[in-house]
């Protein structure tokens, strides 16, 4: 097996006074700039599983887990949680729950982490501004965390993670409480964060933003991986709609158009992709 | 509770450990001065240094709230329930006493000095720069943490239990009555709001170590105070009057 | 190779002052603001507000539960300062509520009468003579008409504030304790086992 930057070798996870295991046998090699989604049904074991890439699991949340979870082919169990906060940073489900309460405003707030590792004080500024602006937050700067609405706060809580500007981000579900021209503002943050050579494992519903922006796609039933790799070859797959996973459009439209006898090319995901597989196929048609 | 701007001025903008310092020599003089006008000297004084800070309304306005009330409830009562002899007027079955009015005034005095000395103190410095200050001084950040975000939680909670009473009084939980009928009310009142906030600890731990909360290195203040020549001087000069004062009160003591 | 990591920081909620410990200080203090609030509003006649104290006590044991009984005092004697005095009863009602929790005394419905009682009986001791030798024995709280009362009648100030502290003492931290106890049997069992005496309020069925 290739060696990736996170190695989750033969991982099983059970909670505390749990009666069956959250992650069963799962086994994935996370590699340096791709962009991962992660999909599954309510309860099925993603944030599970993102806390076990965190290292939240077992420190923290303790239970039993076995198996091996390697960051550059070492034991993540080597650092303390904190240790890893400048390499892996993490946005979690609940934007209420991610206010720290050790600031009163909110730029302070996004500077709390910074100001933990010690970062020098003019580099603070000036990255705190820059990510206020990139968030589209600049004007919440001097209001207090608490008194957000539910939306500011997951942005804020966002920010303050971007502003460690950490190698590998962890975000579970950071569009839930947006619109959807904040979601593709977050998503499009995503986007530039691959092209900086980040590293992104996201949860996430929206679909369609997944099949636009994602590398590799992995699928989770009851804990198990039941599918994953590229995302043409996953969300493609039409069976995953038997298992209650969300779809694209596209494919859901290119199983359709292919049962009613149609000669769509395979691995179609997007819609740019079926506008123009449409067009060549009108196209053809015409000629 | 940081409403309200305070006015800079070259007492206001002292290092808070400075005007902590005015403060404590406050307290000891306070607590050491037995004498009825000696302890009215004191109250002006407070009220002086709350004028020269700018704060005199504000701080009287806190004085009374707190302290003030107590007080005049204290003088009615014990200038009339206090053993004593010394009768000054009756009041029906109840008789006003010399020792009761002596008592009252003493109590109610240093309750306005001690509490007065520790009401500037928090109305002209914030509760952020203080704890700031402490954390300095070798405050564990852990320690600090839990101040201030005391500080944040309370208002949060406070605004959500309003919020839950009213709720609960439109779902014709009843808040009036006899006290059965209202400490009812007290329970569903509570409970949702706490576990709302608990619920969520899981997840805020977990986010204060993603953000290096229990990092073992020097940590950067982006917001900062620090001490400056004229506070180091006025902190000196007032821990010699302390002990000055310490030393004549013994000597005075020793010698009468 | 398959290495077990359960093994591993085992001990980490059984820390003093772990993560869960030090979120639950501010929100403990918090719960002891309303709860003094809500008496006001509500216009009971006794105190409420040592409940989030007990909570801490009843989830992490004494030390912390002082450390709580501490800070509510010194946050609300800034704007208030006749907190202050109480600081020890504050510290001591967390103390017993912590080590009470250590014997397991909370859990059942007797237990937890005794428990009130206990904290009670140090609530009384420690706050009787802050209130007679600070305040005279009036201190304007909810006890204050019944003191007053008893010292129109002829009785002695510590005598007074005594008889009527049993009183609404008993009946105050019986509450209390059970107002704590209904909240840690709401908490979801992940987060009450998270605290180092959380087991004992798990029900094992
Ligand atoms: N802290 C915990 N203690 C015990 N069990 C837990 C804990 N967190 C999650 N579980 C259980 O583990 C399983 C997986 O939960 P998880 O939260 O990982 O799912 P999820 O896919 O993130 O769900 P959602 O879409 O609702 O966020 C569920 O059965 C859940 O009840
Ligand atoms: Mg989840």
């Amino acid at each position: 097996m290739v060696m990736g930057l996170i190695d989750l070798k033969n991982v099983t996870y059970t909670y505390p006074l749990a009666d069956e295991p959250s992650i069963k046998d799962f086994t994935y090699s996370f590699e340096q700039g791709k962009f991962y989604a992660i999909l599954g049904a309510n309860e099925s074991g993603k944030t599970t599983l993102c806390n076990i890439i965190r290292g939240f699991i077992p420190d923290f949340f303790q239970g039993e887990l076995t198996g091996e979870v390697l960051f550059n082919q070492e034991p993540l169990s080597h650092y303390t949680l904190s240790e890893l906060a400048p390499y892996m940073g993490y946005v979690f489900q609940n934007p209420f729950n991610q206010i720290t309460g050790a600031r009163d405003n909110v730029f302070e707030e996004i500077a709390y982490g910074l100001e933990n590792l010690g970062v020098a004080k003019g580099d603070i500024e000036k990255q705190v501004k820059d990510i206020m602006e990139m968030t589209n937050i600049m004007s919440l700067a001097d209001k207090n965390p608490f008194e957000l609405s539910g939306g500011q706060q997951q942005r804020v809580a966002f920010a303050s993670i971007l502003a460690l500007s950490p190698d590998i981000f962890i975000i579970d579900e950071p569009t839930s409480q947006l619109d959807p021209q904040e979601s593709e503002r977050i998503f499009d943050i995503i986007h530039q964060l691959k092209n900086a050579g980040k590293t992104i494992i996201l949860v996430e519903h929206k679909i369609e933003l997944i099949s636009e922006y994602a590398d590799e796609v992995l699928v989770l039933e009851e804990g198990r991986l039941i599918c994953s790799g590229k995302k043409h070859d996953v969300l493609s797959d039409i069976s995953l709609k038997e298992r209650q996973i969300d779809l694209p459009e596209t494919t859901l439209l290119a199983d359709a158009l292919r049962k009613a006898g149609y000669n769509i090319p395979e691995k179609l995901i997007t819609k740019e992709e079926m506008k123009a597989a449409l067009m060549a196929h009108i196209k053809g048609v015409s000629q | 509770m940081g409403e309200i701007t305070l006015p800079k001025n070259r007492i206001t903008t002292l290092y808070p450990l400075t005007k902590c310092a005015f403060s404590l020599l406050i307290v000891l003089v306070a607590i050491t001065t037995f004498n009825i006008y000696g302890k009215l000297a004191i109250l002006a004084a407070i009220n002086l240094l709350a004028a020269l800070s700018g704060v005199w309304q504000l701080f009287n306005q806190r004085l009374f709230k707190s302290v003030g009330i107590l007080i005049v409830l204290i003088t009615l009562l014990q200038t009339f329930f206090y053993p004593g002899h010394d009768v000054l007027f009756a009041l029906g079955r109840f008789t006003a006493t010399r020792e009761g009015l002596t008592f009252a005034l003493k109590l109610g005095l240093n309750l306005a000095n001690i509490g007065g000395a520790i009401i500037w103190l928090f109305t002209v410095t914030t509760e952020k720069d203080f704890v700031l200050a402490l954390e300095k001084q070798g405050m564990s950040a852990k320690a600090s943490y839990v101040v201030l975000s005391t500080l944040q939680m309370v208002p949060v909670l406070k605004k959500q239990s309003q919020l839950i009473m009213k709720a609960q009084s439109a779902r014709g939980v009843e808040t009036e009555g006899n006290v059965f009928v209202r400490a009812k009310a007290f329970v569903p009142t509570l409970i949702p709001l706490v576990l709302s906030s608990i619920q969520g600890t899981e997840e805020r731990a977990l986010t204060l170590e993603a953000r290096g909360f229990s990092l073992d290195r020097p940590k950067t203040y982006y917001y900062d105070i620090h001490p400056e020549p004229r506070d180091k001087m006025l902190v000196t000069a007032t821990g010699i009057l302390a002990v000055a004062y310490v030393i004549g009160k013994v000597v005075y003591w020793l010698w009468v | 190779m398959t290495q077990t990591n359960s093994q591993m920081k085992k001990t980490k909620n059984t820390e003093t002052f772990s993560m869960m410990v030090i979120l639950l200080i501010p929100i403990a203090i918090a719960i002891n603001v309303v709860g003094a609030q809500l008496t006001s509003l509500l216009k009971l006649p006794v105190d409420l507000d040592m409940i989030g104290v007990i909570l801490v006590g009843a989830l992490a044991g004494p030390i912390p539960a002082a450390l709580a009984g501490l800070l509510t005092n010194l946050v609300n004697g800034v704007l208030d300062p006749t907190w202050l005095p109480y600081i020890p009863v504050a510290m001591c009602i967390g103390i017993a509520a912590g080590l009470l929790a250590k014997y397991n005394m909370m859990n059942t419905f007797w237990k937890i009468c005794v428990s009130g009682l206990v904290i009670a009986i140090v609530a009384t001791v420690t706050a009787t003579p802050v209130t007679v030798f600070a305040f005279g024995g009036i201190t304007g709280g909810a006890s204050s008409v019944f003191i007053t009362g008893l010292m129109a009648s002829g009785k002695k100030i510590v005598e007074s504030v005594l008889s009527v502290y049993i009183f609404t003492e008993t009946i105050g931290k019986l509450i209390s304790v059970l107002v704590a106890y209904l909240i840690i049997r709401v908490i979801p069992t992940r987060t009450v086992t998270k605290y180092k005496y959380g087991m004992n309020y798990i029900s094992k069925n």
